[in-house]
């Protein structure tokens, strides 16, 4: 389906309308409903722009064939900053609500949230633009829109999903948060490269090359995630402080929680530590392609084994919102042209 | 005799490699030297995976075993409760586990690239010659068909 830009700015607004209706006028229950939705794909539209901006940071070519995908996504933060403002209608979600802080009050959580979305957009908008036109700053923008990802993810750790738990703190979890979205932005460019080389588009060697590279990153990124979801469990395992071990108490004594954190340990790191330990399956599309779903999948595991001993959800209203979610990702991925005009 | 053919670029380097297979030469007589690892050759040449990886695998399943089994044992053997921890806490002999696992596996992969290399016999890996910066094919006995 080939749109234009104003086509698709427009399909993005009715998008936004519908999952804003949905959350607050037809939607009965599901309060994290919202907050899984938004979790989950701020980390899946951040973070292949953050893999585009560190290859330009490294001046590494692997990345270069698939740049134009990869910044594909970029105006999708600022559908996120706005889809995040549906969340000042559900503050109750948040117990700390009832004793508002300084940092945990509900004006400041909106307010620097968005204002942090909002900036990262505008610096993914610079970054693209400086790095589609090869101008000499665009490294320097590479490493500015890194440094605001780290923040945003970070922030979104923290405030959106730590905080559902206050007062249980953990100064490790916006480190995984961040790693991860960097983590699944590998897993969309191996899939795009798995697309492009279906569809016969682009240089076929180069963009099995892509593929090869991600794959292997997304082996090295298995173990470092594997490292610091061990070192967070480790620490208040050891510390064994009750406030810190109520987290992990409840998720692994419960079911269904106990039986996704096995599969969670399962999908992002044994199966892609495993998968993709040899160079023929690196080089495999099939193998590639099934483990970067499966990241992918993982990650929403992930997201939901946060908020779901916490919040309940809708699940119909969940598909649909997230059907709704993956063909806008779609769309923008499939119009990236007309998305990208900002080079020409 | 050798037939020696050197290149300043890569891309040079690789097509006359690519020829050359293509031309019928055995890719057993054919010896690169590079200034830095070129995956390329090994696709060219179609090398077989070295049994190194077999080494590094024997050597971290060993490193790992070895790790737990220790620590379970010396734990069982000596049973002071610490931290109100059980005796046997496997969360924290992961570490001792992990970091066994990476000893043995860098150990005997060592052990086996000797073995393999049939070092220490230097006079096997040491190249008299030196080439520098730049890409080089050397065919054995001189075949050039």
């Amino acid at each position: 389906m080939n749109l234009s830009y104003r086509n698709l700015a427009i399909v993005s607004i009715v998008v936004i309308v519908i999952i804003g209706l949905i959350e607050t006028v037809v939607k009965i229950g599901g309060d994290g409903n919202l907050l899984l939705l938004l979790s989950f794909w701020s980390a899946l539209i951040q973070g292949p722009v953050a893999v585009a901006a560190a290859a330009e940071v490294s001046r590494g070519k692997w990345a270069q064939p698939m740049k134009r995908e990869l910044l594909a996504f970029y105006p999708l933060i600022l559908f996120v900053a706005l889809l995040f403002l549906f969340i000042s209608f559900q503050m109750d979600i948040y117990k700390w609500t009832e004793i508002q802080h300084r940092w945990l009050n509900k004006s400041f959580f909106i307010s620097r949230n968005f204002v942090l979305l909002l900036l990262s957009f505008f610096v993914a908008h610079l970054f693209a633009r400086a790095s589609l036109q090869q101008k000499k700053s665009s490294q320097l923008v590479a490493v500015l829109y890194l440094f605001v990802f780290v923040i945003s993810q970070s922030l979104i750790a923290v405030d959106w999903i730590m905080s559902l738990e206050y007062p249980w703190m953990s100064t490790m979890f916006p480190a995984i948060y961040f790693m991860e979205s960097f983590y699944v932005g590998l897993a969309i460019l191996a899939l795009m490269a798995v697309v492009t080389l279906r569809q016969k588009l682009g240089n076929k060697v180069e963009v099995k090359k892509v593929m090869r590279d991600a794959a292997l990153f997304m082996f090295g990124f298995a173990l470092a995630w594997a490292g610091l979801y061990y070192g967070q469990f480790l620490v208040i395992w050891y510390g064994n402080i009750p406030w810190e071990t109520s987290f992990f108490g409840i998720r692994m004594e419960y079911s269904p929680f106990k039986e996704m954190m096995t599969l969670i340990i399962v999908i992002l790191f044994i199966v892609p530590f495993v998968g993709l330990i040899s160079r023929k399956a690196k080089e495999s599309i099939a193998v590639v392609s099934f483990v970067s779903i499966l990241v992918l999948i993982g990650l929403l595991i992930e997201r939901l084994f946060y908020i779901l001993p916490v919040l309940p959800l809708n699940a119909f209203w969940l598909v649909i919102e997230f059907i709704l979610m993956s063909a806008i990702f779609w769309l923008f991925f499939k119009n990236r042209e007309q998305v990208l005009r900002i080079d020409k | 005799m050798k037939n020696q053919y050197r290149f300043d670029e890569k891309h040079q380097f690789l097509e006359k490699l690519e020829n050359l297979i293509k031309d019928g030469v055995s890719s057993k007589k054919i010896i690169t030297y590079t200034p830095y690892p070129v995956h390329e050759v090994e696709h060219i040449l179609k090398v077989k995976a070295s049994p190194l990886r077999f080494f590094t695998l024997i050597g971290a399943l060993a490193g790992l075993l070895f790790g737990f089994l220790f620590t379970i044992w010396a734990s069982l053997d000596w049973p002071i409760i610490r931290g109100g921890k059980p005796i046997v806490a496997l969360p924290a002999f992961i570490i001792i586990a992990f970091e066994l696992t990476v000893l043995f596996g860098g150990v005997i992969s060592f052990i086996g690239y000797l073995l393999l290399s049939r070092l220490p016999d230097f006079s096997k890996i040491q190249n008299p010659e030196e080439y520098g910066n730049q890409f080089v094919i050397q065919i054995q006995d001189g075949e050039t068909r």
